[in-house]
């Protein structure tokens, strides 16, 4: 071979090895795609993560206060909202307000400018218990009223029992600095210990015990209205979708915007093989009571909804969805690759055309019937909704293939939700069963896109609800 | 959608234009990022590294040249990165070993396509593989391709030179080509 034959071979080898290698293509899978999208646009992202945090920061707080209840239940109000005709023994009371004495610091002014300590301290060197002394609690303690215990007096007569009937007995002088036990200390009559103490000491004791009422009367708390309800639930549900769209035999004026594919003149819904699916919903909600019958709610709610679609599985070919196009010189169609159609294929293929949604639910309820435990009750809602995934199936406008573009999808929407459910109390859990209804009131695409999608979905709503106290 | 719409939906971080891009070249740029790539799971990922590189520069393309070689040159960059970064090209076979290395006969089919060709160059060690790539696929120059590789240029042409020999074997040993003195014609036949 000739050099300029060899470099002619040379020349010709690399042109055929750049000419084959050029023809040659490849179609990446739809994670290459969606690692792009993902790594482009970090805002989405970024929104999703922010409102998982809310959902279930807003379900766990939820969780805990249906779960557990409250704890912190002073104790001074226990005795406050007993009524009138319970009987309590004396030394009950008495033990009970030494422990709250204990719990709540007394060595605060009454007033300002006012040296409650002094007073106190006067009031407790005389009555209080060695070791209250030692421990400095001034608190009025079970040792200075020595009462039989089995003398009762009426709740509302032992709030003032210092005060009024104080007459009966008083502790004996105690030494400061005595162990005995409290009952070895022997008692006398007011009346002795009146002669025997000096006229300040009286002024002293009714001091403090005008202070003592008062600081009872205090602690009287009026029984609040608990307006707030917390509620959780969840809904199966079955969803379906009403699929509309432009009928180009009706509307052939439309047909210059599809320059590509093949049409099929009637309606879309004709030329689709859909079938609902089961998914679900859960989440929680805050009810705050306007009357006595309404509520207004608002809340977060989880959604999933699916259908099937019935294609078959095909090699890659164009898939070319036409678009709305209001200005006229703006491009009017989306061309992709699928490997799904819809009427023929290698195989048949079931698919699945499923939506994650977050969505917040503000709305009112209305009590139609009943009273106390068993009610019946109604409620609608208004529900602003985020798609969260845009990777669901579209339909080609010539309906001869299924694609996915997640750009047509629309991410805000609106749903209307109404519910009717039979609600009944058990163990200060307020239990609900009932019948929902939830429509997505606008298209799943955008405009542009030339069908449109509202979704439905059919339920079971199962819910437990809980005052806030 | 035109290419200028494109563009200028790209330029404006739509999600709708980029993915028209995507959709446009895609099957091509992973065809590229197969020819150097250990298999297709990393091709995909230096397409994916490579179109996130061209969407983030978008800005930098001036209308001087062909948009697709633009976009080509971004993707072979990155391959090349890719495989710096994981060693790959390092762990390349000495040309003298490579000289003697046995082709697997059933790994090439027996029909002429442009897959047939691709795979051939896929039996390639990685190092010859990626020469060859550089310069008789993508049109890179010697220079060029010692300056991406960190290499000697006259590397880089023997490396080209055996690699050339070596897919030469591998074409005649299937029969896809025949030897240089019956050559030109079946080579044209191929076509």
């Amino acid at each position: 071979m000739t050099m300029m034959e060899r470099k002619f071979y040379n020349d010709e080898f690399e042109e055929l090895i750049r000419q084959k290698t050029d023809q040659y293509k490849m179609y990446p899978s739809d994670k290459v795609w969606k690692g792009i999208y993902n790594s482009l646009h970090t805002k989405r992202r970024r929104f999703i993560a922010g409102m998982s945090v809310l959902v279930i920061g807003f379900l766990m707080i939820a969780g805990k206060e249906l779960l557990m209840p409250a704890k912190h239940v002073a104790i001074i109000n226990k005795k406050t909202i007993a009524p009138n005709t319970q009987k309590t023994t004396t030394a009950d009371i008495i033990t009970e307000d030494f422990q709250a004495f204990k719990k709540e610091n007394l060595i605060q002014p009454l007033s300002p400018g006012t040296d409650n300590k002094q007073d106190i301290n006067q009031f407790t060197s005389i009555y209080a218990l060695p070791d209250q002394q030692e421990n400095k609690i001034p608190a009025p303690s079970a040792g200075y009223i020595n009462l039989p215990t089995n003398e009762t007096v009426s709740s509302e007569n032992a709030k003032h029992f210092i005060g009024n009937n104080f007459t009966e007995k008083l502790p004996a002088e105690i030494n400061a600095t005595s162990k005995e036990p409290l009952s070895n200390i022997n008692t006398i009559s007011i009346s002795d210990l009146r002669k025997e103490n000096t006229k300040n000491y009286n002024e002293a004791d009714k001091k403090q015990i005008n202070w003592l009422k008062e600081y009872a009367l205090q602690q009287l708390t009026p029984v609040k209205k608990h307006k707030f309800n917390l509620q959780v639930y969840v809904s199966p549900t079955v969803n379906y979708r009403k699929l509309t769209g432009v009928d180009y035999s009706r509307v052939k004026s439309t047909i210059q915007n599809v320059p590509i594919a093949l049409i099929h003149f009637g309606n879309v819904k004709d030329f689709v093989d859909h079938t609902p699916a089961v998914g679900y919903e859960f989440g929680g909600s805050i009810q705050y009571k306007l009357t006595r019958n309404l509520s207004f709610k608002a809340g977060l709610q989880f959604n999933y909804s699916r259908y099937i679609i019935k294609a078959f599985s095909a090699n890659p070919e164009l898939a070319t969805i036409t678009l709305n196009s209001y200005y006229g010189y703006l491009a009017d169609s989306i061309t992709g690759y699928t490997n799904v159609r819809n009427f023929s294929g290698k195989s048949r293929e079931n698919l699945q055309n499923r939506y994650f949604q977050l969505s917040a639910p503000i709305g009112l309820e209305m009590r139609i019937i009943g009273n106390g435990k068993l009610q019946l009750n109604v409620a609608g809602t208004i529900q602003p909704t985020y798609l969260l995934n845009r990777n669901s199936y579209l339909l080609t406008t010539d309906y001869l293939n299924y694609t996915k573009e997640p750009s047509l999808f629309r991410k805000w929407n609106i749903n209307g939700g109404l519910e009717a459910f039979l609600s009944y109390e058990i163990g200060g859990l307020r239990l609900q069963l009932g019948p929902q209804f939830r429509y997505q009131l606008l298209s799943t695409y955008v405009n542009k896109y030339p069908f449109k999608e509202n979704l439905m979905e059919y339920g079971i709503k199962i819910g437990i609800s809980k005052t806030i106290r | 959608m035109t290419e200028d719409a494109i563009l200028q939906g790209c330029l404006k971080n739509q999600a709708a234009a980029q993915r028209e891009l995507y959709n446009r070249y895609s099957p091509k740029m992973l065809a590229v990022c197969y020819r150097f790539a250990h298999n297709r799971e990393d091709a995909e990922d230096m397409l994916q590294e490579g179109f996130i590189k061209v969407f983030l520069q978008i800005h930098t393309f001036q209308n001087k040249g062909a948009f697709e070689g633009w976009i080509r040159r971004i993707i072979v960059h990155t391959c090349i990165n890719n495989l710096k970064k994981n060693k790959r090209f390092n762990e390349s076979v000495d040309i003298l070993q490579a000289s003697s290395l046995q082709i697997r006969e059933e790994s090439v089919p027996s029909i002429v396509q442009a897959k047939q060709i691709v795979d051939c160059i896929r039996i390639l060690p990685i190092g010859y593989r990626t020469v060859l790539n550089l310069y008789a696929i993508e049109g890179y120059s010697h220079k060029e391709i010692a300056d991406m590789l960190d290499i000697e240029e006259s590397t880089s042409r023997s490396q080209y030179t055996r690699a050339k020999q070596m897919l030469e074997d591998i074409l005649i040993r299937k029969n896809i080509l025949q030897k240089p003195k019956e050559k030109i014609e079946l080579m044209a036949s191929i076509r």
